[in-house]
């Protein structure tokens, strides 16, 4: 006896599977503490940030927690005390002062309702220097059109030192070389022309990496090269070079922990193969109240830095249209380049002309 | 009644023949008889019908044809009803009168669909539910779950099962089944006795069983016999053919998910009688890898194949004694192109998961009288696991391996009122957590996490006595002890404080051999039915259950590469309680089935996690798992009908299945030490299922399924921390997603078997399967996830998997 089967599968099987809007119920909780601060080895990097929880909609806003007394202490108990220098953001009252590596910072938080808090003590630990900066040109099918994601994936290479328990953080700053300062939108018979005011000075805009949470540890690897470590994707907008600093930052143990888990959860899509979710409830507690949930981290980091240019003109392929504005003709007035955390007249540490 | 051999019975016809003539015209005899002969054939074909019962119901006299279909009787003059009755065709009643003699009646008979359903799918008695003592016993057999509609064409012994009561699985694609609230890992899957790790191919999508190879499944959910243990949810028992005695046959099949080639038959046959030796092999290979690359680029990378090979060899020196051994091996190979090794602190740009089992087993059974036997079985299972990655810094390969061997001697005496079982068993496994190998250029450093090794020695009695007609019982106990032996090193935890690595306060170094933690414990086994009257009865049943072998992750649902734990001086056995009560009855005679059933089980050092539990790779995983309480408990109910044109069952469930973490410090608790829900709580469940075949040429069945959605963890609100947008989780499994449900359609028509007979070669037989997965298009969520996108106004998702209907059209033929 033979025995065959053919099956014949009809139906666009890889077309069936969806993402669909869903409103479940929304959960609430009552604004809490969220502590976001670090201190760095870098003068002028050691900021505090409060702010208050929202509920996990998108028009939730998270307000800023103002009019708190903020001090951190170091081995010596010696106080370093904070001021808010812009809404809800307390920095070093003096400006220029730095964390000491092997030194151990706690922070202490009063808010105005009388509420304290107290972080874990966190090590400043040094950070290894940054071996090799370098970046490759790719170019990926966008899913579902015809176009290509065209970039230059930058990743960096760094030696561990032979003792176990280092752990990294890495971000990265863009500084944009800026030839208008100001810009006006136009629209004359349903098309938008934008016009650029020249800057009155050299002027770069500040990029930095919003919602970087890129972290590793040598458990796996200790004492050898960490490699092809990805920090960012440079877009290929134009074939002009591109300027970026890419920072190393040591983390504690504790730290380590803390952002690792915030990247399983943040990396969670809701499939059946997830981490389950956990409570995230970071290093610091409420002192004068029992069981007052505070969410936040509060680290000490070594920072080391490597800047690089971009040489963006290799690729054979032609970069992304960007819309530049069109400049107004002569004589008009040139607009300010005015400092700001998004802006500034400083060249930046690492630029050559 | 005598068989006479057709010649013999042929002349015999002859002579009567003449006798009677003799006697009419020449009316020598007062008492005249009259002659009735002919032929019996089948309506469509003509074929003559051997062994059809002729019986004339007023005289209650009768006879069977012969081989040839033939049969004669004689009769006194009268008028008759005759009735020609066969196995598998509907029975016809002619009148006759008599005289005449009527030498040439040719009958035929048509062939009953409905009938041939009982006599070929049967394999135990139709009122076993109501007869039998043990309760919580559903038993599938091959045949029925080929009849139902199958997900891609592809028949599947396990996701058959999700359509019974108290059977769940946390989603479309996940691995294993949760049965009456019990996680995947506890239950004991065998195939021919030996265990089965991962029942899943492609991650959760297909079982691992060919369907060419298995005779039937069964599952054991409420009392378990004591020959059974090391589980405390279920025992799933899957077992192959026994192997085609006469004749060799290939069977197979080509499909677009995987073909199928099988082999059985007899190996040095003799002239007369079966073979003393056969065998059969069956071999699954999947070819699919095609199909994502008409997918969208982000699934085209994606490679995913399979295969299985099923072997048995079944031999039998003598009458008293049989002898089996089975062979299992399958392998799986899925790349995925880019995932995140973030559990082990390892970034790539491609994800390799493979999986292999291989088991082999042999048994004995050798019968000492028609009442005492003993069976002896050897069993090995090694399961193996991997997760690579490529890239050529940070290749690796992290691989873990469970070699499990089984020795087990069981007999079994009937006496009287009484069945007596009694045995030992021996289970010894090894493993080895996770070995992590570096590639060639690799920066990763290499790890062996040490191997565990541990027996499980185990003793059992049972007796099944029944006392009267009404009242029978099982008793059994089982006594097992578990030995974690060395080389292994213990860590010992300051009581004063949490289980962390930072509170070891010492360390004890046990030798290969020694025995570092022993742990032991008798395990009752009790049901009891009493049947007021024989279509009724009431059954009770008590199961106490222990588990020293438990799969440890803290996703939602276990991964192929999820880590096997062996009970040891820090992790305690897991001990389940069950008590069940049901009350059977049956209906027209067998025809309809009712059944209700309620049970409440109650775990101890039921086991969860820290928060961000690290698993994979840890050298002390204790510090990372919580033990608590759990209990599950629900109420089944079913309607099944087994005969008629219209076959099935409909099915209700109710069931809960809870958790209670609640250590004495801080990040020891879940929930706040409340009960709260387990991953696959999914309190009510309905299925239908219906098989209509009004005639042997075609067949269409339908199932319906319906469960609640299963509990997810909502966030309570968001925080920013230096960007990043974090959700903030208070509670575990507060929410649920939507419920599930689901209706498939199979449609099958056959080219009428009757017409071509298929145990002669050259003979064409063919039929068309058309089956549609999810008829009506629910966008069924496999999950809801939690994520804030600025050009989106909705603040959750929710993914379907198969949000569509999944037509499929199979060509069977054979020749």
């Amino acid at each position: 006896m033979k025995f065959f089967t053919y099956l014949l599968l009809f139906g666009l099987l890889f077309t069936l599977s969806c993402v669909t809007p869903y409103n479940p119920d929304t959960q609430t909780l009552d604004q809490k503490l969220i502590v976001d601060g670090l201190v760095t080895d870098q003068p002028g990097r050691s900021l505090i940030t409060l702010s208050l929880t929202a509920d996990y909609t998108l028009g939730a806003l998270n307000y800023y927690a103002t009019k708190a007394t903020v001090y951190i202490t170091d081995n010596a108990n010696k106080r370093i005390d904070y001021k808010e220098t812009s809404i809800g953001i307390y920095q070093p009252v003096d400006v220029s002062w730095k964390g000491v590596p092997g030194e151990s910072y706690t922070l202490f938080v009063t808010t105005s309702d009388g509420r304290q808090f107290k972080s874990t003590a966190q090590k400043l630990n040094p950070v290894a220097p940054i071996d090799t900066v370098y970046y490759e040109y790719t170019k990926k099918p966008n899913v579902g059109v015809l176009t290509f994601d065209k970039g230059f994936d930058l990743y960096a290479d760094t030696r561990d030192p032979a003792t176990p328990g280092n752990f990294y953080r890495w971000s990265w700053t863009h500084y944009n070389p800026l030839i208008f300062c100001s810009t006006r939108d136009v629209t004359t018979r349903g098309i938008t022309t934008t016009f650029g005011s020249y800057c009155c000075e050299t002027c770069w805009d500040i990029l930095r990496c919003y919602s970087c949470n890129n972290v590793a540890s040598d458990s796996r690897i200790n004492g050898n090269k960490i490699s092809r470590q990805p920090i960012m994707r440079i877009p290929f907008t134009s074939t002009e070079r591109y300027y970026v600093e890419v920072e190393q930052q040591s983390l504690s143990a504790e730290g380590f922990q803390y952002w690792n888990t915030v990247a399983q959860l943040t990396q969670n899509n809701g499939g059946i193969f997830d981490a389950t979710p956990v409570q995230l409830k970071g290093n610091i507690t409420c002192t004068n109240r029992e069981n007052e949930p505070v969410f936040g981290f509060f680290g000490a980091s070594g920072v080391s830095i490597k800047a690089l240019f971009v040489n963006r003109s290799t690729p054979t392929d032609l970069p992304d249209a960007l819309q530049l504005p069109i400049g107004l003709p002569p004589p008009a007035a040139c607009a300010r380049c005015v400092e700001s955390a998004y802006r500034t007249q400083k060249a930046p540490q690492f630029w050559k002309y | 009644m005598p068989v006479f051999t057709s010649f013999y019975r042929r002349l015999f016809v002859y002579a009567s023949l003449l006798l009677l003539f003799l006697g009419h015209t020449l009316s020598t005899n007062a008492q005249t008889t009259h002659a009735l002969a002919g032929y019996v054939r089948e309506a469509k074909t003509n074929a003559p019908l051997s062994g059809v019962t002729v019986f004339v119901q007023e005289v209650r006299k009768g006879v069977t044809t012969d081989r040839d279909g033939y049969y004669i009787l004689s009769l006194p003059a009268g008028k008759y009803n005759v009735l020609f009755t066969s196995v598998g065709y509907l029975k016809q009643v002619q009148p006759i009168t008599l005289p005449p003699s009527q030498l040439g009646n040719m009958v035929s008979l048509e062939v009953d669909t409905k009938l041939l359903d009982e006599v070929t799918v049967k394999t135990e008695s139709a009122d076993r539910n109501v007869k039998k003592v043990e309760m919580g016993v559903n038993q599938l057999s091959i045949r029925n779950i080929k009849r139902m509609p199958a997900f891609m064409g592809e028949v599947d012994v396990v996701r058959s099962l999700l359509l019974l009561p108290g059977v769940t699985t946390v989603g479309e694609g996940a691995t294993g089944i949760n049965v009456r609230g019990g996680s995947v890992d506890q239950n004991l899957v065998m195939l021919d006795d030996a265990p089965i790790y991962n029942s899943s191919h492609l991650m959760g999508f297909f079982s691992v069983f060919n369907p060419d190879a298995v005779r039937d499944v069964t599952l054991q959910k409420g009392s378990i016999p004591a020959r059974y243990g090391g589980r405390i949810s279920s025992i799933l028992d899957v077992r192959t053919k026994e192997p085609e005695t006469e004749k060799f046959t290939v069977s197979g099949g080509i499909g677009l998910v995987s073909s199928r080639l099988g082999f059985e038959g007899p190996i040095g046959k003799p002239k007369a009688g079966p073979a003393k030796l056969s065998f059969l092999a069956d071999a699954r290979l999947s070819a699919n890898s095609f199909l994502f690359k008409l997918g969208p680029a982000n699934i085209r990378e994606t490679k995913a194949n399979f295969y299985d090979l099923t072997a048995k060899v079944k031999y039998l020196p003598s009458e008293k004694n049989t002898v089996w051994v089975s062979a299992y091996a399958s392998n799986d190979n899925i790349k995925f192109p880019s995932d995140s090794l973030i559990s082990i602190d390892v970034r790539s740009s491609r994800t390799d998961f493979d999986y292999q089992t291989t088991n082999a087993s042999v048994k004995w059974t050798h019968a000492f009288s028609d009442q005492f036997n003993i069976t002896s079985t050897g069993v090995m299972a090694r399961y193996q696991a991997a997760l690579s990655t490529p890239d050529a810094g940070n290749a690796f390969r992290l691989q873990s391996s469970l070699l499990t061997t089984i020795g087990r001697v069981e007999s079994d005496y009937r006496t009287g009122r009484h069945r007596l079982g009694f045995g030992v068993n021996g289970t010894h496994h090894s493993l080895s957590p996770n070995t992590l190998t570096p590639g060639p250029v690799s920066n990763q450093l290499p790890l062996t996490l040490p191997t565990e090794q541990a027996v499980e020695a185990a003793l059992y009695a049972e007796d099944e006595f029944s006392v009267t007609d009404k009242f029978s019982v099982i008793g059994g106990l089982r006594y097992v002890q578990f030995f974690n032996l060395g080389p292994t090193t213990v860590n010992t935890y300051n009581p004063e404080g949490p289980r962390l690595p930072d509170n070891a306060i010492g360390q004890a170094i046990f030798g290969k051999g020694a025995v570092a933690k022993s742990y032991g414990g008798i395990e009752p086994r009790l049901a009891l039915r009493w049947a007021p009257q024989p279509d009724r009865s009431v059954k009770v049943a008590y199961t106490r259950m222990q588990q020293f072998l438990q799969l440890i992750t803290n996703n939602q649902s276990a991964l192929p590469t999820s880590r096997w734990k062996l009970s040891d001086a820090n992790i305690r056995p897991q001990i389940g309680d069950q008590l069940s009560a049901g009350y059977f009855q049956n209906f027209n005679a067998n025809t309809f089935e009712v059944s209700g059933e309620v049970y409440y089980r109650a775990i101890q050092d039921a086991i969860d996690y820290r928060d961000g539990a690290k698993i994979l790779l840890n050298p002390t995983p204790e510090t990372e798992l919580l033990q608590g309480d759990g209990k599950a408990y629900g109420a089944e109910f079913m309607v099944k009908k087994n005969k008629g044109f219209l076959t099935g069952w409909a099915s209700y469930a109710y069931s809960r299945s809870l958790l209670l973490i609640n250590g004495p410090y801080a990040g020891e608790q879940v929930n706040n030490g409340n009960w709260f829900p387990a991953n696959f709580d999914k309190p009510h469940q309905v299925n239908i299922v219906a098989i209509y075949r009004p005639t042997l040429a075609f067949s269409a069945s339908f199932n319906f399924t319906y469960s609640t959605g299963r509990p997810v963890t909502a966030p309570y609100a968001k925080a920013r921390v230096n960007g990043v947008l974090i959700p903030i989780y208070l509670d575990r499994n507060q929410q649920r997603i939507p419920d599930y449900h689901r209706l498939d359609v199979s449609l099958t028509w056959d080219k009428n078997p009757a017409t071509a007979d298929r145990e002669k070669p050259g003979k064409f037989w063919y039929s068309w399967v058309f089956s549609v997965y999810n008829l009506y298009a629910r966008k069924n969520a496999y999950s809801v996830f939690y994520k804030l996108r600025s050009n989106s106004r909705s603040d959750a998702y929710k993914l379907s998997i198969f949000g569509s209907a999944l037509p499929s059209l199979t060509y069977n033929f054979k020749f």
